[in-house]
């Protein structure tokens, strides 16, 4: 490695993140402690990352607050039964410091079926996340402390098509309208951009799952607070799967980074702060909703965002069978997906791609870019990224990394691209003085975070597309749950040849009710392209391009002076190297369907 | 002076030779479409280059796809219910259409995109009726006859059928011309109020071509710029993406895409056709593992593209 690059690597260590303290974020009313049957762990949990960054899902407004949010008539109310039935690395997501993939492979299929019935039990539901989460808070704020010492153990399931043909019969198999699921990840990798040469690390036939011959028919996802209550699971459930004939194809870990980095992907960025808001309630009480609200209702977009930059996405966008987002006007919903099987509504696609980063070759890479333009490797990775190393984004802080910023939920994603960002109205929000950072000024040029800049080609926000006005872009998003992996070398001064060399990267998991007009069109479309949704490159993060061979790829960047400078990418910086499509199927359905045959 | 000084052909084509008075009247048709200044949203306008002193301080390309966006949000859940309807051209809404050549088994040999406008080929066949008729045979068919091609009073009709049920030379789509995609550059924000893209919704026209032109243009006016047509103006096929299409083989398939006006990059007429020697067919290919049975799966891999200059000093 260069000096320079290990230099701005180790020096990632100092990121610091100043988080919002002595806010009283909207507290819980109800009884979450009693529902929630789980005591309060002595240990420490570890959720508060979550919580912190904004993952506040499944608080209560405050009672008597002075102004309110906005809830669309529409939305819809999940009552006790669907609220239990949906999984919840779903709705609202894991998001646990601590995770395990395993990708698992059945042998007969009546041994499949019972695994799957004695699985069902342990999956979690939508509403014990939910609750947990707001129990969390409330303790927090009830002790004063960050880390309350809650911890849960939390387990997700889906299966690739083969699997549900298996286990459901091909007629309800075929009921599936979803042909990149019923493709498989592997048939549509190079339409992903991925490499045709079978020799490529990156070539399906050299994934350390998901290839061709290596398909799993099972994934399952154990997500913990606790390292040890985590391998207890993992233990578990294997032992069980081994009894029914089911092996283990392949095992990932999963764990954040720690210290400054924590939540951080292996690059050294701030990861998870922008998620779509799902909308809906449960039926619990009129402000339980899934997504809080933090918009008050005379804010001028107080109908489409949940909090600044946060947009209120309807959730059969998630969830076969629910209302969806329709293709004009955020705020009516659109009919249903149909083409599935009865029992699979309110379930999810998912979406797993485990990518391999190059971390050294990314940061020498972005030395050499900087020395080329005449500015720091930190400040041109944040250019690539579209957000400083502590996730403050450049629309609000273009020339230094500001640790306020990112700290502050309810500015760190407040910002448009091609227009002035005005402030938001917010509901009252104790000890909370304001988004007093510097707003974003217009950037239609990218001049400030150039078109191709990751966060900026993957959700273009405020802007046109090639594809539509904003409204159509509500229609690409996706609920991103991926967790990186391997050991860390952001933040490391002086690695060790091992370290530099070694095996990271992310393990890239997200739900869906349509693989093809998300995942597959935000990657293909969008990442991918060099002209699509603005000219101005590919996405140097994930945008792979294989022109009957030949990968490499260009960038856009703006100059000080105006200019425009083309940066030549030569190599791969993130490799994918396993992974699937499956069916997150709701918990009924494991239950019934799913076990019964 | 004024920036343009005289409106060029689509592509700069030179269908005839210099001194002809085509050139002449295509600049006059540009013009009679283009108003002298139109503010579309806050203060900046769109205003006709051919009137107007310029300093152009940026360029833009305006970028959407060539399938029907329309017909894939009509059927979300069946996009073979959508690309089966995308065959007939008067879906063929987003400013590329394109003619499907099949073998006598209905397998696709050939597909035939345009993007270019009724208007250039009746400004065309009024003063070069005879060099009208021999670009038909050279992209179409030799076997074309100017009876074919001319009604008995001498009028070039569009509809005829080596623009149609035969071949492809350009626009048939009621609502794909220079006329409209300059009208749809000029039209007003709605609520006259927005501040954002967000502000401009609910958007009510589908497809994705009016959608980037008009939120990329009313952006453009808010900022207080000026903004217009690059010279030439007209739609243009920028790109397209064939990575993950295979052959029979389930190899990558090779460079099948022949531009025949135009240029790589700008090309106004594509044809995508497998040379002999390769051994297989246009349906035989697949495309991220789906065999290719419409040309609309193929026109959804097409990215199209019209250019505008920014004048940021005046407004
Ligand atoms: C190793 C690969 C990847 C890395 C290092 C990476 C990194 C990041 C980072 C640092 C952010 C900013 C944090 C945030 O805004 O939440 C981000 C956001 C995002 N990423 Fe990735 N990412 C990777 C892969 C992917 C893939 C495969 C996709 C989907 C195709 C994706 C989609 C997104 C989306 C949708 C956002 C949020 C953008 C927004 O709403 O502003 N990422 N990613």
């Amino acid at each position: 490695m260069n000096s320079d690059a290990a230099i701005a690597l180790a020096a990632l260590a100092e990121t610091q993140t100043a988080l919002l303290s002595g806010v009283e974020l909207p507290a819980s009313s109800g009884d979450a402690a009693a529902r929630l049957g789980r005591a309060a762990a002595e240990t420490v949990g570890a959720e508060a990352v979550a919580a912190e960054s904004g993952e506040v899902t499944g608080d209560q407004m405050p009672a008597g607050s002075g102004r309110t949010p906005q809830a669309l008539a529409d939305e819809p109310v999940y009552d006790a039964d669907a609220a239990a039935d949906i999984q919840g690395n779903i709705v609202p997501g894991f998001n646990k410091d601590h995770q395990h993939f395993l990708f698992l492979r059945f042998g007969s299929i009546d041994g499949a079926r019972e695994w799957v019935g004695w699985l069902a039990p342990r999956i979690t539901a939508m509403d014990e996340v939910l609750d947990f989460r707001r129990e969390f808070r409330a303790l927090r704020l009830r002790l004063g402390v960050r880390e309350p010492g809650l911890s849960a153990t939390w387990t997700a399931v889906a299966f690739s098509f083969p699997a549900i043909a298996a286990l459901a019969g091909h007629t309800d198999a075929r009921a599936f309208g979803e042909q990149s699921f019923r493709q498989g990840l592997a048939e549509r990798s190079t339409y992903l951009g991925d490499p045709t040469d079978p020799d490529h690390r990156g070539h399906r036939a050299n994934w350390v799952v998901g290839g061709p011959d290596n398909e799993a028919d099972a994934l399952v996802i154990v997500a913990a607070d606790d390292p040890n209550d985590l391998d207890a699971m993992v233990d578990e459930i294997l032992d069980h799967a081994s009894a029914h004939g089911i092996t283990l194809l392949f095992g990932q870990r999963g764990d954040t980074l720690p210290g400054n980095l924590q939540g951080h992907e292996h690059f050294g960025f701030k990861d998870g702060i922008s998620q779509p808001g799902v909308r809906g309630r449960r039926a619990t009480s009129p402000d339980d909703h899934l997504t809080p609200r933090f918009l008050d209702a005379d804010d001028p977009h107080a109908e489409l965002f949940a909090k600044p930059g946060q947009p209120l996405v309807w959730p059969g966008q998630f969830l076969l069978g629910e209302l969806r987002q329709h293709h004009q006007d955020p705020t009516i919903p659109a009919a249903p997906a149909s083409a599935f099987p009865d029992w699979a509504r309110r379930g999810s696609y998912l979406v797993c791609r485990r990518l391999h980063q190059d971390v050294v070759g990314f940061w020498e890479m972005a030395t050499a870019a900087a020395a080329a333009m005449g500015t720091t490797p930190v400040r041109l990775a944040s250019m690539l990224v579209g957000r400083w190393p502590s996730g403050a984004p450049l629309m609000r802080s273009p020339d230094a990394d500001d640790a306020a910023l990112a700290g502050d939920e309810f500015a760190n994603n407040h910002f448009l691209f091609d227009d002035e960002t005005r402030p938001s109205a917010l509901v009252d929000l104790p000890g909370y003085p304001g988004d007093t950072h510097r707003p974003a000024t217009e950037d239609l040029l990218g001049k400030v975070c150039p078109f191709a800049a990751h966060i900026r080609k993957v959700n273009s926000r405020d802007s046109g597309t090639d594809f539509g006005a904003p409204a159509d872009t509500f229609l690409r998003l996706m609920l991103r749950r991926g967790i990186p992996y391997g050991e860390p070398i952001a933040g490391i001064a002086d690695p060790s040849p091992e370290l530099e060399t070694g095996e990271r990267g992310l393990l890239f998991a997200a739900y869906m009710a349509s693989i093809e007009d998300q995942f597959e069109f935000v990657t293909r479309r969008w990442a991918n392209s060099p002209v699509q949704p603005n000219v101005g490159g590919v996405d140097p993060i994930i945008g792979q391009r294989d022109v009957r061979g030949d990968r490499r790829r260009t960038v856009d960047l703006p100059a000080a002076d105006g200019s425009t400078t083309t940066i030549e990418l030569q190599e791969d910086l993130v490799t994918p190297t396993g992974g699937g499509y499956f069916f997150a199927p709701p918990i009924s359905a494991l239950r019934g369907t799913l076990a019964a045959g | 002076m004024s920036l343009v000084g005289r409106f060029d052909t689509p592509g700069s084509l030179r269908d005839v030779p210099a001194g002809s008075p085509l050139y002449d009247r295509w600049h006059a048709t540009i013009g009679a479409l283009i108003a002298p200044s139109t503010p579309l949203s806050g203060p900046g306008a769109y205003v006709d280059p051919s009137e107007r002193d310029l300093d152009v301080t940026a360029t833009r390309a305006y970028t959407w796809t060539g399938f029907s966006r329309p017909l894939l949000m009509k059927h979300r859940d069946d996009r073979d219910a959508a690309f089966a309807e995308g065959e007939d051209r008067s879906t063929q809404i987003e400013y590329l259409e394109w003619h499907v050549a099949r073998d006598p088994s209905g397998v696709i040999v050939r597909v035939t995109f345009t993007t270019e406008t009724p208007e250039y080929w009746k400004a065309l066949a009024a003063v070069a009726p005879n060099r009208v008729v021999a670009l038909y045979r050279e992209l179409v068919d030799p076997a074309v006859r100017s009876k074919d091609l001319f009604k008995a009073n001498g009028r070039y009709d569009p509809l005829n059928r080596w623009n149609t049920t035969h071949g492809i030379v350009h626009y048939i789509m009621p609502i794909n011309s220079m006329r409209d995609l300059l009208g749809v550059s000029q039209e007003v924000e709605r609520t006259g109020a927005a501040l954002d893209g967000y502000g401009a919704l609910p958007y009510g026209r589908e497809t994705g071509a009016d959608a980037r032109i008009n939120l990329d243009l009313w952006s453009i006016n808010r900022k207080g710029y000026a903004v217009a047509t690059a010279d030439p103006p007209g739609p243009l096929i920028i790109d397209w993406d064939d990575s993950g299409w295979t052959d029979p083989a389930g190899e990558p398939v090779g460079d099948h895409w022949r531009v025949v006006r135009g240029v790589r990059g700008a090309a106004l007429r594509v044809v995508y056709e497998v040379p002999p020697a390769a051994g297989y067919r246009v349906g035989d290919i697949r495309i991220g593992g789906r065999p290719i049975a419409f040309g609309g799966q193929l026109a959804e891999h097409v990215i199209m593209s019209a250019h505008g200059v920014i004048d940021r000093g005046a407004s």
